[in-house]
C-alpha cells in the first residue's frame, strides 16, 4: 500500500479540505449584540460548506435562530457530509465575545481575536469544526466588524497530511528548477503511510490516525509539519540528498549494521559513547483536544475538551505493547497510569478579573462562566499536541465517535547509549532518521538498534560523523 | 545494506578515487519556466583536469532529524552549506557579465542561482554517493584583492553560503491570511454596548 499513483501529481489535493461560505446567503448579523449576556448572536444563516469535498455535493444550510452551520462532519475515519437538519450540529450561543472592555487594550486601539470555536450539538462535543472569528473596532470603539474566516484544512494520515501541506506549498511558489522528485522522498512517505506492512501487529501499533490540522496564520509551515509529525513515531527531515523525508521504522533487513572498532580503509572508526537521559519517551491517547484559545472570552463548556475544567482520564491504546522490537513504545495500564500520573486538567494559567465588572447585581449570567473561579480567569494554553485530535471509531466519549486525541502519556525513562560516531564516507550508508543495528565485532556484542538522528559529512577529510541513538526499550 | 550499493561499498573501503563535483546553475533569464531555462557551470570536476581546480575549502554540510522521541522531538534543520572558491580571475563577480552568475546575457543576482554538490566514488565507473545538494545562495563573500592600477577589484576569495533549496522554500513560509485565508467573510458594523 501506498499513497496511490497519483498522489504525488494532485491527488494530495483531496485531503486539503477548502472551505467556502455562501457568501449569498451568508448574513452575519451582529444586530444582537446582547449587552446583558454579552453574546453576539448569530442570528441568520451562514452558509458554511466545503466546495471543494471528498465525495458528495457540498452542503448548504439554512437559517434557523441560531446560527447553523454545515460542515463535513467526520465519522469513524470518513468524510461525510451532514445532512440538514439531521446531525448538523448547531453553534448554540457558543461564543461569548467579551466586553470590549476587556476585548480592547488599555488604549483603546482596535484588538483581533481569534478563537476556535468548537462545535456543539445537543450539548455534547461532536465533531470539528475550523472556524477564526475574529473581530475589530472602528476608531470610535463603538461598532465593530466580525470576520469568519476558515482557513485551508489537511485531513489524513500524518504522512499524508504532510506530504499535502508540502505539495500544496510547493504547487503555489516552488522554484521551477526542480520536479517534484527532487523535493520530497515519495519513497520514505509510502512507506511511512503503509501502516500494514508488517502484519496485524504493527498495523494495530502504528494505526496511525486520521487527524485534522488547520494552519495557524502567523506560524511557520515548518511548525506546522513538526506538528503533524508529532502526531505518529514518523522521524521528519531533510535526508543527506536535501530531500524530504519522513520514515518509519523499517524491517530489520533493510538496516545498516555497523562494526563498532573495525578499520575502515584509511580511518579507523573512532566512537565514544555517551548516556542519553534527557528522554521521557511517552505515547498513549487521552480523551484532550487541544485548548481552544488563550482568549478566556471564548467560553467552552466544561465537558468539552478543552475547557479550562475538563479533565480527562488517561487512556492508552490498547493494542500498544509493552516492547515492539525494543524500539520507542511502552505502555501502561489505565489504573498504573492513573496511580503514576494521575488525572490531568487542561493547562492554564490565571489571571485576576474584576468580579464587579463581570458579575454586577442585575447581570443575567449570575453563573460566572466555566472559566472563571472565584474571580481567577483561567487562561486556557495548548496541550502537548496543539491542532490535532484523533477521531477513531474505537474511542468513545459522550457516545459519540469522537475525539480521541492523543498525548504522549507514557514515561520511559530508562537512560539510552548514545554513540558519536566517526567513519570514512561508508557512513554514508545510513541516514537521518534511520536505524541501524550496532555491532562491537570485536568482543562479539551486539548493541541493537540505534537511531541516527545527527550527521555531519565533511568533505575535506571524506569523513561522517553520526549520533546514534539507543532504541527505546 | 543500506543506502550504498555494493559497488559504492567495495569503492570505498578500497580506498579508491572519490570525485567531488561543483556546479552553479544559472538562470537564463530573469523568469525561467523550467530546469531548462539554467545554465550548468561546473566549478570544479576533481576528476576533470580541464577544469580549473577552485575549491579551497569544500566545507561541510550537518542533517539531523525531527520527532525522535516524543519527550524530546530534536530539531527540525534546513542543511547549509559554506564553500570556498578561488576568485582570482574575478569569475565570481556578481557584477561581471562572463562570470558565473551570467548566462546568455542574462546576469542573475547569485541569490536566484543554485549551487548543486555530487561525490562520487570509482569503482570501474563513477557511482554516485547518496549525498548530493541542491543549495539556493544566501549571499556570496569576498575577500578583495587589488588589480595593477592598485583598484580594489573581486579578485580574491568568494565564500558562498548556500541553503537547502527545498528545505528553504517548502520550511521557511509563514502562513499568512493573505496568501492562505480562502474564506474571509465580515459582517456590516455593528453597534457595541459597551456598558459593562
Amino acid at each position: 500500500m501506498s499513497l496511490g499513483s497519483g498522489w504525488w501529481n494532485g491527488d494530495w489535493e483531496e485531503n486539503k479540505l477548502i472551505p467556502d461560505i455562501n457568501v449569498s446567503q451568508s448574513v452575519i448579523s451582529c444586530s444582537a449584540w446582547d449587552s446583558d449576556t454579552r453574546q453576539i448572536r448569530l442570528d441568520d444563516a451562514i452558509d458554511v460548506f466545503h466546495g471543494q469535498s471528498i465525495g458528495g455535493m457540498p452542503y448548504e444550510g439554512t437559517g434557523s435562530q441560531y446560527g447553523q452551520f454545515g460542515f463535513e462532519k467526520i465519522s469513524d475515519s470518513s468524510i461525510k457530509h451532514a445532512p440538514l437538519g439531521v446531525t448538523c450540529p448547531h453553534v448554540r450561543n457558543s461564543w461569548n465575545i467579551d466586553t470590549p472592555a476587556i476585548a480592547r487594550d488599555s488604549l483603546g486601539r482596535e484588538r483581533e481575536i481569534i478563537p476556535v470555536c468548537p462545535i456543539v450539538q445537543n450539548g455534547s462535543f461532536d465533531g470539528s469544526a475550523w472556524f477564526y472569528i475574529t473581530y475589530k473596532y472602528d476608531a470610535n470603539g463603538d461598532s465593530c466588524y466580525l470576520f469568519l474566516e476558515q482557513p485551508p484544512v489537511y485531513t489524513g494520515t500524518p504522512a499524508e497530511t504532510i506530504s499535502a501541506v508540502i505539495m500544496d506549498i510547493w504547487s503555489n511558489g516552488g522554484d521551477v528548477f526542480f520536479d517534484t522528485d527532487e523535493i520530497i522522498d515519495t519513497a520514505t512517505f509510502d512507506n511511512t503511510y503503509d501502516i500494514q506492512q508488517y502484519g496485524t501487529l504493527y498495523y494495530d501499533v502504528f494505526n496511525y490516525p486520521n487527524m485534522i490540522a488547520y494552519i495557524e496564520y502567523g506560524s511557520t509551515v515548518a511548525d506546522t509539519i513538526k506538528l503533524m509529525s508529532r502526531h505518529a513515531t514518523g522521524y521528519l527531515g531533510i535526508g543527506m540528498d536535501t530531500k524530504i523525508v519522513y520514515r518509519r521504522l523499517y524491517a530489520p533487513v533493510t538496516m545498516s549494521t555497523i562494526y563498532l572498532n573495525e578499520s575502515l580503509a584509511d580511518i579507523t572508526m573512532e566512537y565514544s559513547e555517551d548516556i542519553y537521559n534527557h528522554l521521557q519517551m511517552r505515547w498513549g491517547t487521552a480523551q484532550f483536544v487541544s485548548g481552544w484559545s488563550s482568549n478566556p472570552s471564548c467560553v467552552i463548556p466544561s465537558y468539552i475538551p478543552g475547557s479550562p475544567d475538563f479533565t480527562g482520564e488517561l487512556k492508552f491504546d490498547k493494542f500498544l505493547a509493552d516492547d515492539i522490537r525494543g524500539v520507542c513504545l511502552k505502555t501502561e495500564s489505565n489504573f498504573t497510569s492513573i496511580a503514576s500520573y494521575g488525572l490531568r486538567k487542561v493547562p492554564g494559567t490565571d489571571q485576576q478579573v474584576d468580579p464587579g465588572l463581570r458579575y454586577r447585581t442585575g447581570d443575567r449570567r449570575r453563573t460566572p462562566p466555566a472559566n472563571v473561579k472565584g474571580g481567577i480567569m483561567q487562561d486556557v494554553s495548548f496541550l502537548h499536541h496543539p491542532y490535532f485530535f484523533d477521531i477513531s471509531k474505537n474511542s468513545t466519549y459522550h457516545g459519540k465517535k469522537t475525539e480521541r486525541y492523543m498525548d504522549s502519556l507514557t514515561y520511559e525513562d530508562t537512560p539510552r547509549k548514545m554513540f558519536n560516531l566517526k567513519s570514512n564516507l561508508l557512513g554514508l550508508d545510513y541516514d537521518v532518521g534511520t536505524y541501524v543495528d550496532v555491532y562491537m565485532k570485536q568482543y562479539g556484542y551486539d548493541y541493537g538498534l540505534f537511531l541516527c538522528t545527527e550527521k555531519t559529512i565533511d568533505f575535506n577529510n571524506l569523513t561522517v560523523e553520526s549520533i546514534l541513538l539507543e532504541a527505546a526499550g | 545494506m543500506g543506502l550504498l550499493d555494493s559497488s559504492a561499498v567495495t569503492a570505498i573501503e578500497n580506498g579508491n578515487r572519490i570525485r567531488q563535483v561543483w556546479i552553479l546553475h544559472a538562470p537564463n533569464t530573469a523568469t525561467p519556466a523550467s530546469r531548462s531555462d539554467y545554465t550548468e557551470r561546473v566549478l570544479e570536476d576533481t576528476a576533470d583536469s580541464g577544469i580549473e581546480s577552485r575549491v579551497i575549502d569544500a566545507g561541510s554540510r550537518s542533517f539531523s532529524c525531527y520527532n525522535v522521541s516524543i519527550g524530546n522531538p530534536g530539531d527540525l534543520t534546513i542543511p547549509s552549506y559554506v564553500v570556498t572558491f578561488s576568485n582570482t580571475n574575478g569569475e565570481f563577480d556578481p557584477d561581471s557579465t562572463s562570470g558565473v552568475f551570467c548566462n546568455s546575457g542574462h546576469l542573475a543576482l547569485p541569490q536566484r542561482c543554485i549551487l548543486e554538490h555530487q561525490v562520487y566514488a570509482w569503482n570501474d565507473s563513477w557511482v554516485r554517493l547518496p549525498c548530493g545538494y541542491f543549495g539556493s545562495i544566501i549571499k556570496p563573500e569576498y575577500e578583495l584583492g587589488f588589480n595593477a592600477g592598485g583598484d580594489t577589484v573581486i579578485n580574491g576569495v568568494c565564500t558562498i553560503h548556500t541553503e537547502s533549496a527545498i528545505g528553504n522554500m517548502i520550511f521557511g513560509v509563514e502562513w499568512s491570511r493573505e496568501e492562505h485565508a480562502l474564506v474571509s467573510y465580515h459582517s456590516n458594523p455593528f453597534t457595541l454596548n459597551t456598558q459593562a
